[in-house]
């Protein structure tokens, strides 16, 4: 009998060695919840946010699924957009929710520089109490956030529409979260700053560099076409006048109508001021001097 | 031997003269037709088959380039990342191409490199399956172009002969199939760089104003696809200053160094303008934006070569061993021709390409008719454009990508040209270019010369001693 208790002891005492020496194995795979803000004190973030963007406090996420959100959030902060990912259980209306992303993003200071207030915080609350189910989804954004390159509000709320709800009403979290950074990431590269309106003097050379500088390309078509003619060659007065306003004053004038044409956004100026480079190279080549044998050679 | 290498006229006649089936070839007008065609085929029958690369979505994203031209200060040509990528004429192509063939400029959406294809083809990065066939098919035209083109300088620097195995060793060679059949904007490249190095070659002939224009466009044009050729309107410049210098000392012939010179030192002005007009986005700002873009392709090439260590090019001499191992073993066209004969005799292995070997022999051949022609002349302004391109590669590669190497190609076909042009020249002067006096009814008349193999008026007969054009 106290043999038999003894080997009862010996096992127990194996087990518990063994399950101390796997507890610390078993926790590393498991995936704790962020610590991070609640509703009632949003508190200081766990580490800088050049370090942890996001914050899976209701557990949902994987480590894999949230190293691949960080990597595209930080990809998103590189790209001029400074952002937080939260994702946990509340009870928030869309209203409530929008507020408690906003004062997220000022507590947390989610901004490129100390008040710059150009960031976002992607908030996810999901309402898991038996009274009521649902997902509210949140792109809270700073007063300077938008336009930036190609994300402007209305590209934001077709990314939320269309990738963030579409995929998180779904049931696949990750992807919906990680779409919406990709596509905002996607706007912040690949499209142009909007572009600033004319004023002042530039404004006015766009409005009338069209019509100087077809007249300009007009009339020294004209002028090249009589002198390049049979009868313009033979008489023509005043040959070295036309010939230095085809061989200096065509060019300077070329350039200069397309900076000017350039200066005013003018697409038919610079058009114009093509025509008259093509004039004046057409010159330049036709006085070609070199139409001796002389200079020919092998090949 | 001197003479074999300048070309002349070549008139192949069949028949006998006054019967009703006996016609004249002219080589030099039949051969590009040829290689046209038989280059076209080659690509087309690739364009469904060859392995897609991601790279083939930028430029057709890109196509509407060619539209918004329309529109040169709209939002496409703002200060952005991908007007900062890539110069424009390659965009400009493809958009070009799908005009043509029926499709419209709107396209996919731009491939990120920072995720996998299935995020890309979700995000519609991934072109259409028509849009990707039909922008390969530009670029299948525009490969066959320039083996046309490849042909024509070798014909005209040297023979008929290094013009047709120019032509012929470009039109088969794998490298060139593989980018020919794919959408991508290296094919135009080379297509400029064979052109300019053709008008070089006809403006060191004949310096005119009219070619001087042509060439500095056209390297222009090549700076607008892919920046490079744009630089050798550098060192043209400090050629003509050298032909001058060397003028004073009464080291070349004077006359055609005085009429050359100026119109080389003009070469980087023409070529700059012509970069800048090319590309709207350089218009408010053509320095700091020209900068702009060399900047962003130096840094994406550093990007790539942390990227992708196996493909790191630490220096030039290790880039001279990559395309030694690139143009030997993997593409090479006597390797692959080689390889298909012995497969066809049932025999299976890996052979050694000797395209490097004949280029080598090219070069040989090219310094000779430099020295026998002069610094003035056509030959020496092609080889100083070829070295300069084929250096700026060896010095400026520093990713391992097999695109790059497609430069390279087009400097191996037409030394290899040369080769060939000099083998003929030898055969020749053995007479071994009697097996004409085998085919029935054929005379091959050359340049000034009379006919090689004069027909009998009364019998129709021919000589027996008829040798061949090259001569």
């Amino acid at each position: 009998m106290r043999r038999q208790a003894s080997l009862l002891l010996a096992i127990a005492a194996l087990v518990t060695i063994l399950a101390s020496v796997a507890a610390p194995t078993a926790a590393q795979d498991v995936d704790p919840p962020d610590p991070g803000p609640e509703p009632a004190a949003i508190g200081e973030p766990v580490a800088p946010l050049t370090d942890k963007r996001v914050y899976d406090m209701a557990n949902l996420l994987n480590n894999e699924q949230e190293a691949s959100i960080e990597s595209d959030a930080n990809r998103l902060a590189r790209h001029g957009i400074p952002n937080v990912v939260v994702v946990h259980f509340s009870t928030l209306s869309p209203e409530e929710a929008g507020a408690f992303a906003a004062e997220i993003r000022r507590q947390w200071g989610v901004e490129s520089n100390p008040g710059a207030d150009d960031g976002l915080v992607l908030l996810v609350s999901i309402n898991d109490t038996e009274e009521n189910q649902g997902i509210v989804t949140t792109l809270s954004w700073g007063d300077n956030a938008l336009p930036h390159y190609g994300v402007t509000s209305a590209t934001a709320a077709d990314i939320k529409r269309a990738w963030l709800d579409r995929y998180i009403d779904g049931g696949n979290l990750f992807e919906g979260i990680v779409f919406a950074l990709r596509r905002l990431i996607y706007h912040s590269i690949y499209d142009p700053a909007p572009q600033a309106p004319l004023t002042g003097a530039r404004a006015d050379l766009g409005a009338i560099m069209p019509a100087a500088g077809i007249a300009l390309a007009a009339g020294a078509l004209a002028l090249a076409g009589w002198c390049w003619s049979p009868q313009g060659r033979q008489r023509r007065p005043r040959q070295e006048l036309t010939d230095l306003a085809l061989q200096w004053g065509v060019p300077i004038l070329a350039a200069a109508v397309f900076a000017l044409s350039v200066a005013g956004r003018s697409g038919w100026g610079v058009a114009a001021g093509l025509v008259l480079l093509g004039i004046a190279m057409a010159d330049w080549v036709a006085r070609d001097p070199r139409q001796v044998p002389e200079t020919r050679g092998a090949p | 031997m001197i003479e074999r290498f300048t070309p002349r006229t070549t008139i192949v006649r069949i028949g006998r003269t006054g019967q009703p089936w006996a016609f004249t070839l002219r080589p030099a007008l039949l051969v590009p037709f040829l290689l046209l065609a038989l280059s076209l085929a080659i690509n087309l029958a690739h364009v469904p088959t060859t392995e897609f690369h991601p790279d083939e979505t930028r430029w057709i994203n890109r196509a509407h380039y060619f539209t918004d031209l329309g529109d040169p200060f709209g939002p496409t040509w703002e200060d952005q990342y991908l007007t900062r990528g890539q110069p424009p004429l390659g965009s400009y192509l493809m958009g070009l191409g799908l005009v043509l063939q029926g499709r419209d400029t709107v396209t996919n959406g731009v491939w990120d490199f920072a995720y996998g294809a299935d995020w890309n083809t979700a995000a519609g990065a991934m072109p259409d399956q028509a849009d990707l066939d039909a922008a390969r098919r530009t670029n299948a035209a525009v490969a066959a172009i320039t083996v046309v083109v490849v042909f024509t300088i070798g014909n005209a620097m040297a023979g008929l002969v290094a013009g047709t195995a120019g032509g012929l060793l470009l039109a088969v060679h794998p490298l060139h199939i593989w980018i020919g059949s794919q959408a991508l904007s290296d094919q135009l490249l080379i297509l400029l760089v064979a052109l300019a190095l053709l008008v070089a070659l006809r403006l060191g002939r004949s310096p005119s104003r009219g070619l001087a224009l042509a060439l500095g466009i056209l390297l222009g044009l090549g700076g607008a696809t892919k920046l490079s050729p744009m630089l050798l309107a550098f060192p043209l410049a400090l050629y003509g200053a050298g032909l001058l210098v060397l003028d004073r000392f009464d080291l070349v012939n004077r006359a055609k160094a005085r009429s050359l010179a100026p119109l080389l030192l003009i070469q980087p002005l023409i070529a700059v303008a012509t970069f800048v007009i090319s590309y709207p986005y350089l218009w408010p700002s053509p320095v700091r934006r020209t900068w702009n873009l060399f900047q962003l392709r130096a840094q994406e090439m550093d990007e790539q070569a942390a990227a992708w260590p196996n493909v790191n090019i630490a220096h030039p001499i290790e880039a001279i061993e990559r395309i030694y191992q690139r143009l030997t073993w993997q593409f090479s066209a006597t390797g692959n021709l080689a390889e298909g004969a012995l497969g066809w005799l049932g025999i299976q292995a890996d052979v050694w390409g000797i395209d490097l070997l004949l280029a080598l022999v090219g070069i040989g051949v090219l310094a000779w008719l430099v020295i026998r022609r002069g610094l003035t002349s056509g030959t020496a302004l092609l080889a100083f454009l070829l070295a300069g391109q084929v250096g700026a590669i060896v010095v400026g590669m520093k990713v391992d990508f097999y695109r790059y190497h497609l430069p390279i190609v087009l400097a191996v076909a037409i030394l290899a040209g040369l080769g060939f042009q000099l083998a003929w020249a030898w055969l020749a002067e053995r007479g071994a270019a009697r097996f004409w006096n085998i085919l029935p009814g054929v005379t091959v008349e050359t340049g000034d010369h009379a006919p090689h193999r004069p027909h009998d008026a009364a019998t129709g007969t021919a000589s027996p001693t008829a040798k061949t054009g090259s001569h």
